[in-house]
This record gives C-alpha cells, structure tokens and sequence, in this order.
C-alpha cells in the first residue's frame, strides 16, 4: 500500500476513452431499446398476428356416426362416446398427492406406477393417461381437477350382433369412415357433419387449451335395416354349424319376405367378430349371398319348369322315358343318380332328374330358356345398393350350342348369386311377382327393377303343389320338412370346378324352399361350400339347416301354422285356424 | 455523490450506512443494483423454464455462491490481486489444455470440466482473468503502451483465446479478445495501432470464415438472411423476434407469455430468455432491464474513473465494459440485429459458471472501489 502509485501522466487518454465508451455505451442501451420499441410498438401487430398463426388453430371435432339398426330398431352398429384423457406431465407432477392418489385409483392404478410413467415422460409436452374412457368415468377424473390433465372427446364404434351380422353391417377405419358393407354404402347418412373448434396448439402440434367451438358437430342420422338381428343370429349360428360339422370351406344363408322383398337375414361364413379387429381372414370379409357367384345345380330346375308351364312348352300330364343316362352327343351324357324310368314334372323335380330337366329345356329351346331366367333376374344385380354385389354370369344365349342348353337346364355353365336365386323363388312364393328386393328401410323410389310379373299366379301355385313333394317321403329333401309348416323347396347339389374341370369330389350343397307352401311367409336359402364330412348333397347338407332355420324364423315372425296333412309320416292332420 | 462526501469527511463523526458496509468492502450502489438484476433474473427464470422450480432452485444456489465469491474477493486487496492474477491466468490456460485433452480423449463434453460434484467452464474464468493479467502487467509500465507491451498483451490474449478455439467454442474466444484489446484500449494504445489492428483483422477475415466450423458459417448466413431456414437456424431467431414482438407496449404478464409456454421459444431459459422476459413485460420491461445494466456498467466507470492506479483502472473500466459488452450482444442477437453467437445474458439466463465469475468480477470492482476508500482516510 505504500508503493509510489503509477500516476505517470496518462490520466488524460484513460479517462477521456472510458468517458467515451460509457457513453457509446448508453448509446448502445438506446439502440437496443430503438430495436425493441420497433418489434414491440412498431410492429406489435404483425409479429402477433404470426403468433397466433403459430399457436392457433381450427381442428375438426368428430360427429356421432348415426346407428344401424335392425326393422325392430335393435342395434347392429352404433357409436359410443369415449373420453381420451391426456396429461402434460411436469404439470400433473406438480399436483397434490393426494390428488394423484385419486387419480391412480381412478385409473385403475398405482400413484408409484403413474408418477413412474409421468417421469418417464416428463420432457414432453402430451401423454395419453387413458384412452376410450367412458363418460361417466371420464367425469369422475374431471371433478379431480388435477392439474395438467386435459381431455378430448371420441368416439368408439359397437357391434353388438358381432361375428353374425359382420360382413353385412361392415367397418369403419380409423377416421370413422365407412369402408365396407352397410357402413360403406350407408356413409353419406350415418356420417354427419364434423364441427369446428379453435385450440392453442404447442409447438409439437398437440391441443393445450381450447377457445370454444366455431360450428357444432352434427350427428349423423341412423340407418334401419328391413334385416332382423333374431333370425340373423339363427341363420348365422345354424349355418356356422352345418359347415363345422361337414367340414365346409364357407356357406351363405338368405332369408327374405317374398311378399315385399325385404330381406330379413343375410349371412356369411366363416365370419370375423367387428369388435376385435386384430386378426380377419380375408375369407371372412365376403358377404357371400351378395358376391359369390357359383352355379346353382338342380336349384335352377323350379325356374326352368316355371317357364315352361307359363308357355304351356310342357304340360303336367306329359312324361318321358330316362334309363338313368342320356348320351346327348359325344360330348355329353347325361345321368340321374338312377334310373327313374318313366317320370312326368313332378317327379323330375322330385327325384331332381337331371335327363327330365334337359328334355324340357331343350323341348323350349336356348331362347326362351335365356329369356326365362332373365326375366327372374339371373345373372343381374338385385337391388340393393351393396358394396362388391355381383351380377354373376348369363352368356346370351345365340352363343349357347344344344350341349350349354341341355346343361343350363340343370344350372351349369350358368352364374348367379344367392340374393339372385332366393329372389327367383320368392317369384313362385309370391304368386309370380318377382319381388324388388330390400336391405335398407325408407329407401323407396329409384329401383332399377321394380317388382313385376314373371309368371301368373296359377303357374306360381301349381310350382308350389311340385315342390312340396321334393320334401315329401321319396323327395330329395325330407329332411327340410317342418312339423307345423308345409314346405316347398328344392335341392341342388353341384359339382365344384378344380382346375377348370367340374370335379366328382368337391361339390356345392344348397337348399331354397318356402313356407307355408300355400300362402309363403319366408324365402330361405341356404348354401354349403365343399362339405367333406359325412354327405355333401343339399338335401343332406343345406335342407337341416333350412329346417332349423324356418322353424323358428316362422315362429318368430308369428305365421300361422298350415292344416298341414302329414299323411306319409302317419301323423295325425293338425288342423289349426288362422 | 456518496464516495465525495466520505472522503470529504474528515473528522467523522459518525459512521454513515455506506461506511458501514464499505467496511465489509460492499459497494452499496453495485450491490444493490446486481441484486436488482439476480432476482429479476430469477423471476424470468422461473416462466423460461417452464415453471421449473427445481431449476430455479439451482440458479439460486449458483447465485448464493456467486455472491458469497463477490464478498470474499472483495476482502482482497486490489495489490494481491494484481499480483495474482497472472498466476490464475496460467492455472486457467492449464485447464484448458486438461479440458481439450479429455475432449479429445473421451467425446462429448469438451467445455466442461467437471470435478467431482462441480462441473465447470474454465473458458469462462478465463474471459476474467484475460484482462486482469493484462491490467496487471502494464502497470508500472510507461503509457501509453509501446511495440513492446503491445506484443507481450497480444501473446497474453491470444494463447488462452486460441485455446479456447480449438474446444471449440468460437463466441468465447472473441469475447476473451476483445476484453484483452479494450484494457489496452483504456491503456492509451495509439490509434495508429488501433487502426493496424483493424486493418489486419479485415485482411485476415476471409481466412477466419474458411477455418469457421459448418455452423458457424451457417449463423453468419442465417443472420445476413433469416428465411433462408425458417425451419432451421434461422427459425431461432424468427421464434425471438416473435416473442419480442408480441409483449406490445405492457406484455402479455407474467406466465402468459405464449411463445415460451407453447415451446416455440428454443433455449428460452438459456441464450433467449430476454425473449421470454420481453414478450411477458413488454417495452416497458425491456427498458426498466436496460436501465438496471445501465446503472451497473455506470457504477463501474465510475469506479475506474476514481482510480488513477494503472492496474485499478483498467481492470475496473474493462470488467465493466465486457460485462455490458456481454448484456448488448446476446441482446442484440436475440432481437435480430446480430448472428446468433451463444452468449448468455449476464445475470439473467440459466447457468453456472458464467454467473460465478460474472460476481466474482464485481467482487474485483468492488474490492478495488473498497480499499481505495480506506487507503484515502
């Protein structure tokens, strides 16, 4: 402290140059506040306007999907409010203990194992606590008022008739979009209109704070199905069963009211369950009485003896003479599973002569075969505005030689779907009107083909009096009588084709019938892929399931019961007033 | 003024406050102005860091120690530190090697040097140091500095300096230079040597652009034109003038402030906190932070022009004016008018080591103020 201080004479540059550089200094603190009055008063508005371009936005607010429902107003498919729960976690850490205990607990958790999973994620500004929480549930973590947590509305889509009624009623993808089925074709109407809302997004992209809404979200409306969940189920379960227990590739069922065409069960197998969608097969994605297209067999016959009886080209009285083959010419012989000798319609139909049906389509030659099973809406899209329907196949008949109208005869080389054929045999069940047919309810007008006559109504109920003998003792289909009900129907049994070849070893089981036979409630058709085990013929095979089927369909739908004689199995005559 | 009426007082009747506390050799103006600006800082920091109170703690522990490095360097006599300080300057130069050495050796951290529970920057002691040495050996020296002098301080500020440019750690490094250049500024250097000095740096500009990293020529250019990245670097400095902009005239309040809150802001609690402080307080705000570094820098002129001790001088002039120096860049960076160089805003923004030997520098300023009064009675 005693050292001479250095005051060599620089005082002078010294302290003139730091009095100078205090006062650029002060001049620099003024430039900066110019800076800052230009940002923050000059252009105040424009950078908050850029702000809030930033943060600010409209998201869309999904609208409740309208419901599907069966003629009954039971629900197929319908849309559940859910509550999405998210947090931001530094935030929610900050909350009471006690709060976080309440919460755990309503999340069906430990605090320990929350406060874990919120650390975890402590950096970010979004973590889902819970997802598809119902209201009710969501609302009691509401009331916590918990810091940080913050909650966002879904929706979740139910089917309640699960795997029966899968294929027809259809999914929605993520967006709640319709992409198949009734879902798909439905959309317009179950859709509704998404609102608008303005949110305060963060930098990452997720809703911190919501301002309130711009438009409502509008529900969509509900769609009813002229379908009924009862016998969907039925069908669905009797038919799952036959092709388990024949060990079946798939099989379609079709129950319908002849009398207005509206379809009453339409289903599918194998099937999926729309409530877990984790694994399908894509087999399990046909709604198979509208997309498959196969070759009816002996089903087709009704439809051929119809024409022929309408055009008086064959009367009831006429009969031939088979040997159990026919050597139509060196590319064909004909052959009945026996010699049925000397048969007139009747017994064709009954016995399923292959020999009779190709004499009586070749008595009416390829025209009017054609021209009859077009006027029963073969080979041509139904009416229902299905997504994937298929109009099967019916060549025009100036290509068909004597061999494609012998077999056509007996429904080969000819393609139709079962909507098509249980259709053609509501024609007869119906008097001889071939119904439009009808999925959705309320859709009336714009039909492509709306109900006509095909046939009159004598040739409708003299086709009824030959197929009720196809059920009767020495018919093809004893086994689709009912106790109650008399019933006309038909069995058709077609071989598969393999490799382009039709096959003595895989074959097609079907049934259609009708009940009661004289004044038909119900149309069922039942149809069997490929059975393997035990009998593959559609009296064996399609008509159990028939039987099944009507029985209690008809119960269900409250027909009256027919004075039905029962004379061959020896019962007494049930004599029941209407 | 306060200091000409203590020294003007001479038989002392009774001790005044500022007597009082200059006799824990506390300089009440500086003291209370830094304190202004801590708990101001702290405040920020606590909407910056998103209301993290765990951080905030931390900045106030860091700010404790600072405080209590302030008060124990001011006990010292400015002699001693004079004396010592180019045996610190050595020490720091010696860590910089060990840091550049565990740099290359292990990877990561190549500024930090951690030991034990303390992690720490000597580039950051070494901003401190740089111009105390400098002070320190021209004084006794005749002035203004000659040839000599000049190229004994140039070697003194470029070893540790360059240094620092291989971490690498290129805003550090420019700092320390000119901290070196303006004691020899204050030291009376010749302008003719002012105007060399500029000319060689002008010449020698294209060289330093091809040896800068990749992204520091992208800072260079993303300054020159801000939208040539929105997205990118210059997305930094378009999300600050945003935030500045929108606090308008009053600011959006304390904790309203959206940019920081909506993560918008990067390195909000960091390099552009005073963002975060100007969109929450508004113009107003901003000028009350401005006058807060004003009085500081003010109070540590006048120090230095109270002195005419050589080495009391100019370390007090050139600590005052790198700590303004350092409060106009990040400023000036954040609202545009530089490139983006990584400079914290002293007091305010989040860290430790730049706030530890921010106060201990005032402890320097505040030591020499001290013992110069109590040498003068």
């Amino acid at each position: 402290m005693n050292q001479p201080r250095n005051t060599t004479g620089l005082p002078a540059p010294g302290r003139w140059r730091t009095a100078a550089v205090f006062l650029l200094f002060v001049a620099a603190a003024g430039g900066l506040a110019g800076r800052a009055f230009f940002l923050q008063i000059l252009d105040h508005g424009v950078l908050t306007k850029r702000a809030q371009s930033q943060y600010m936005h409209t998201i869309s607010v999904p609208a409740n999907r309208g419901a599907i429902v069966d003629r009954n107003g039971r629900p197929l498919a319908l849309s559940a409010p859910t509550q999405t729960v998210w947090a931001v976690p530094s935030a929610l850490l900050k909350a009471k203990p006690t709060t976080l205990t309440q919460l755990a607990k309503r999340l069906k958790t430990s605090r320990s194992d929350l406060k874990k999973r919120l650390k975890a994620h402590q950096d970010s500004q979004f973590y889902y606590l819970k997802r598809q929480l119902s209201p009710f549930k969501a609302s009691r973590i509401r009331k916590l008022k918990a810091p940080g947590v913050f909650f966002k509305r879904a929706y979740k889509r139910f089917y309640p008739a699960g795997p029966a009624a899968a294929q027809l009623v259809g999914l929605t993808d993520i967006d709640g979009k319709g992409v198949s089925g009734i879902e798909l074709s439905a959309n317009q109407t179950l859709a509704g209109k998404p609102g608008k809302r303005h949110v305060i997004t963060n930098r990452p992209g997720q809703v911190v704070d919501e301002l309130g809404y711009l438009t409502s979200p509008q529900s969509g409306h509900s769609v009813k199905l002229t379908l009924d969940e009862r016998l969907q189920t039925i069908g669905y379960q009797a038919l799952k069963q036959a092709v388990a227990k024949h060990q079946a590739t798939s099989g379609a069922l079709v129950v319908l009211n002849p009398q207005n065409g509206h379809l009453l069960a339409l289903a599918s197998v194998p099937s999926f369950n729309p409530n877990n969608r984790s694994s399908i097969a894509p087999a399990a994605l046909h709604m198979r009485p509208a997309t498959e297209v196969m070759e009816p067999g002996s089903s087709i016959k009704p439809i051929l003896i119809s024409g022929a009886l309408q055009h008086n080209l064959w009367s009831l009285s006429k009969r031939i003479h088979t040997h159990g083959y026919w050597r139509l010419n060196s590319h064909l012989t004909i052959r009945d599973d026996e010699n049925y000798g000397t048969e007139g319609l009747a017994r064709i139909l009954k016995k399923s002569s292959n020999i009779g049906a190709a004499h009586v389509g070749l008595t009416m030659g390829a025209k009017r075969v054609w021209q009859d099973y077009r006027q029963f809406g073969l080979g041509q899209t139904t009416d229902i505005n299905f997504p994937g329907q298929r109009a099967g196949t019916l060549r025009p008949f100036t290509k068909w030689n004597r061999t494609d109208t012998a077999t056509a005869s007996y429904g080969y080389g000819v393609g139709v779907t079962p909507l098509q054929l249980a259709r053609a045999y509501a024609a007869i069940a119906n008097n001889g009107i071939l119904p439009s047919l009808k999925l959705i309810e309320g859709q009336g007008g714009r039909t492509r083909a709306p109900a006509h006559r095909v046939i009159s109504r004598q040739t409708a109920m003299t086709m009824r009096r030959l197929l009720k003998g196809v059920v009767q003792p020495g018919g093809t289909a004893v086994r689709a009588q009912l106790a109650h009900y008399a019933v006309a129907g038909k069995t058709g049994t077609a071989r598969l084709v393999r490799n382009g070849k039709h096959t003595k070893k895989a074959h097609r089981a079907i049934f259609v019938g009708m009940a009661p036979a004289a004044n038909p409630a119900l149309v069922t058709l039942v149809m069997v892929n490929n059975p393997t085990r035990g009998s593959y013929f559609g009296g064996t095979v399609a008509a159990p399931v028939f039987k099944r089927v009507m029985r209690e369909a008809l119960h269900i739908m409250g027909v009256p019961p027919s004075p039905v004689k029962l004379a061959a199995s020896g019962r007494k005559t049930v004599e029941v007033s209407g | 003024m306060d200091v000409k009426s203590t020294v003007s007082v001479a038989n002392r009747p009774e001790p005044t406050l500022t007597q009082r506390v200059s006799a824990l050799h506390i300089d009440l103006p500086l003291f209370l102005t830094l304190l202004m600006g801590c708990c101001l800082g702290l405040w920020v920091l606590y909407t910056a860091s998103g209301q993290s109170e765990s951080m905030v703690a931390r900045q106030a522990i860091r700010l404790g120690v600072g405080l209590i490095a302030m008060i124990v360097i001011a006990q010292i006599p400015p002699r001693w530190i004079r004396i010592g300080a180019p045996w610190g300057l050595g020490i720091g130069v010696i860590l910089l090697v060990i840091v550049i050495g565990l740099g290359h050796s292990s990877l990561g951290a190549r500024r930090w040097l951690s030991l034990g529970v303390v992690r720490f920057q000597p580039s950051e002691i070494v901003k401190i140091l740089v111009p105390l040495t400098l002070a320190s050996f021209l004084y006794a020296r005749p002035l203004p500095p000659r040839l000599f002098e000049i190229m004994v301080c140039a070697l003194l500020i470029a070893v540790p300096a360059g240094l620092v440019v291989i971490e690498p750690d290129f805003g550090s490094a420019v700092l320390i230079a000119v901290s070196g250049a303006t004691v020899l500024f204050f030291a009376g250097l010749r302008w003719r040597f002012i105007f060399a000095v500029i000319a060689l740096l002008l010449a020698a500009a294209p060289v330093v652009w091809f040896s800068l990293q990749n992204y520091q020529q992208a800072r260079v250019l993303t300054f020159l034109n801000p939208s040539r990245a929105p997205l990118g670097a210059g997305y930094h400095i378009l999300q600050s003038k945003i935030a500045i902009g929108s606090g308008g005239l009053f600011g959006q309040g304390w904790l309203d402030g959206s940019q920081a809150r909506l993560s918008f802001l990067p390195e909000a609690s960091t390099d552009f906190i005073f963002s975060v402080y100007a969109e929450e307080t508004g113009f107003l705000g901003v000028a009350g932070m401005l006058l807060i570094y004003l009085l500081i820098l003010g109070r540590g002129i006048v120090i230095a022009l109270n002195n005419s001790d050589t080495f009391e001088r100019l370390a007090a002039a050139s600590l005052s004016v790198v700590f303004f120096l350092y409060v106009f860049v990040n400023i000036a960076m954040v609202s545009g008018i530089l490139p983006v160089v990584g400079v914290p805003l002293p007091l305010v923004s989040y860290g430790g080591t730049s706030l530890v030997t921010l106060l201990a520098s005032f402890g320097v300023l505040m030591s020499i103020q001290t013992h110069r009064e109590l040498l003068s009675q």
